[in-house]
């Protein structure tokens, strides 16, 4: 009765085994697949950031602070962005979405008239950094929580391959020993037994 | 002496404190901010430079030493002219006081607290910092309408009236655009209250031209934001300024119709504006095109006011051309320094200095 259930539990490993392997090879295909976005997004995060500082640069050095600081109370908001929950292959994990994040110049909350160019440019620019920045954000965080899932799945596999299955294996063939050990000694009682009989006759 | 003449001879000496060509040379040679900061202590700029005071990073330092130094001589302006020469200084500071009761009522539309609006603004003279401090304590935009109003403040009912129609921060744009046209109304009553101190070149008034190409300026800049961001100006009326000279209605229309912004810098270059638009720079990437466009543009009554001066030196031209020669003269240095503290390219610095006009 042991030696089948440690044998239904084998077969489960097994199982068990075989299911988290093809998880751990979807999750690196997906993983390599992000890593391409990642380094994507990464390199137009740099260039968008590095255009909104000149940008930046450009508006504060052209109209001074007081007057960038006075457009930017007029262009206060709450930032449009809201989290889901997505799965893939059981990996949870939290994706933004978000609209309206580059407004144009006349939806921008000041009088666009009265703002000069350069401050318009300022605005746009940081608007689109921040759009990058959701977006690295988004596809890092699916990379990490994916390269993690890898890592545990990898661990459990090996805890399968190297201590479970391995125990099972050895219990299993301590069972077979003890079954067949205990076979030979009623072959031996049994030959015994037979062999008083006959003496008696 | 009459009330210009003095003027003219307190502008005069002002005027000879301005960075020569060569000055301006000796600081775009120089590498970092440190460096820029000494040539800086060394001269016009020392004391208001002194007056910050260390333990501020060196770019801050910069910027408040600048913007002390123009809020001290817009102050200086209103504080050496009486008569006919305050009406006229009250005039050209208008645009700088139109920008500073904006940014109160920004301010306050959104609820940001009175040190926060406070660190915005520029004293212009017309309003000085205790007044400025008692408008960004007012508890909303109503208390400072009712505020400018018993004062006696030009901006009071305009602004009182566009409060029937706001709603929410959302339509700012309201009470922006009626401080605009209050602007525009206020420049026209002071023109008819001014008596011209005498033609400039064919009878040009130098008052009256810097009104115009004042909204001459602003409506063209605005129809170029237009064209830039494919914005569709249903209400041109409230969008754009009455009295320009070089744009009509029609002229607007035309520019606002071109499909692309280089079609309409080809509308748009015209009269005054024809030189400067033929010689735009193309900026290197990363640099705001627009902006590029606006130093341009800039050059045009910088030019005017040059020629009004040269002609009559004793006339209102003195006056405003020495203003937008200061104001150069501060974007200059603002923006050398912004451009070595993010290492902007050479080329993209060339395109956003007048150095010489």
């Amino acid at each position: 009765m042991s030696y089948l259930l440690l044998k239904a539990q084998d077969e489960a490993a097994r199982g068990a085994l075989g299911l988290l392997r093809s998880r751990r090879e979807a999750l690196a295909r997906e993983l390599f697949a992000i890593a391409d976005q990642a380094l994507v997004t990464r390199d137009a995060l740099e260039g968008t950031i590095r255009r909104a500082t000149w940008a930046l640069a450009v508006s504060l050095g052209l109209e001074g602070r007081s007057d960038v600081e006075s457009a930017a109370f007029a262009s206060r908001r709450e930032i449009p962005v809201s989290f889901s929950e997505q799965s893939f292959w059981g990996v949870r994990y939290q994706e933004a979405r978000w609209h309206g994040i580059v407004r144009s110049a006349d939806s921008r909350g000041y009088f666009f008239p009265g703002v000069p160019g350069s401050t318009h440019a300022a605005a746009r620019e940081f608007e689109k950094a921040l759009e990058a920045v959701l977006r690295v954000v988004a596809v890092e965080t699916r990379f990490r929580k994916i390269g993690a899932e890898i890592a545990k799945a990898t661990r459990r596999i090996n805890v399968l391959n190297e201590v479970i299955l391995p125990d099972l294996r050895a219990r299993m063939r301590a069972i077979l020993l003890s079954l067949e050990e205990r076979e030979r000694e009623d072959i031996f009682r049994m030959k015994r037994f037979k062999g008083r009989r006959g003496d008696r006759k | 002496m009459s009330d210009i003449f003095f003027l003219n001879t307190r502008l005069r000496a002002m005027r000879a404190k301005l960075l020569s060509r060569r000055d301006y040379d000796r600081l775009l040679a120089l590498p970092d901010l440190p460096g820029i900061v000494s040539a800086l202590r060394e001269g016009p700029y020392g004391r208001s430079i002194d007056s910050v005071g260390g333990g501020t990073p060196e770019i801050a330092r910069i910027e408040e030493a600048l913007r002390r130094d123009f809020s001290e001589t817009l102050s200086r302006l209103s504080a050496i002219s009486s008569g006919d020469c305050a009406e006229a200084v009250r005039l050209v500071l208008g645009r700088w006081d139109l920008q500073a009761v904006k940014t109160v009522v920004r301010g306050k539309a959104v609820g940001a607290s009175a040190g926060e609006i406070l660190s915005a603004l520029v004293p212009t003279g017309l309003h000085d910092e205790a007044a400025l401090e008692e408008m960004c304590r007012q508890p909303d935009l109503r208390a400072l309408a009712d505020l400018l109003v018993t004062w006696r403040e030009p901006w009071g009912r305009p602004l009182l009236r566009a409060l029937n129609e706001y709603r929410e921060p959302r339509e700012l744009h309201i009470l922006e655009s009626a401080l605009d046209r209050s602007w525009f109304q206020q420049a026209e009553d002071r023109l008819r209250s001014i008596r011209p101190p005498g033609p400039g070149p064919d009878g040009e008034d130098a008052l009256s031209l810097f009104v115009s190409l004042s909204v001459d300026t602003t409506n063209l800049l605005t129809a170029l934001k237009a064209v830039e961001e494919r914005i569709v100006l249903a209400d041109r009326g409230r969008h754009f300024l009455p009295g320009g000279r070089v744009f009509d209605r029609n002229a607007i229309d035309r520019i606002l119709a071109s499909p692309t912004l280089e079609e309409a810098l080809e509308e748009a270059s015209v009269s005054l504006f024809r030189g400067p638009l033929a010689a735009l720079p193309s900026p290197p990437a990363g640099i705001p095109f627009l902006a590029v466009v606006e130093r341009q543009v800039d050059r045009v009554p910088l030019r005017a006011f040059r020629a009004l001066f040269r002609v009559d030196p004793l006339g209102w031209g003195a006056l405003v051309s020495y203003l937008l020669d200061k104001l150069r003269e501060v974007r200059n240095l603002r923006t050398i320094v912004r451009a070595r503290l993010v290492d902007l390219p050479e080329a993209g610095l060339d395109g956003l200095l007048i150095l010489e006009y």
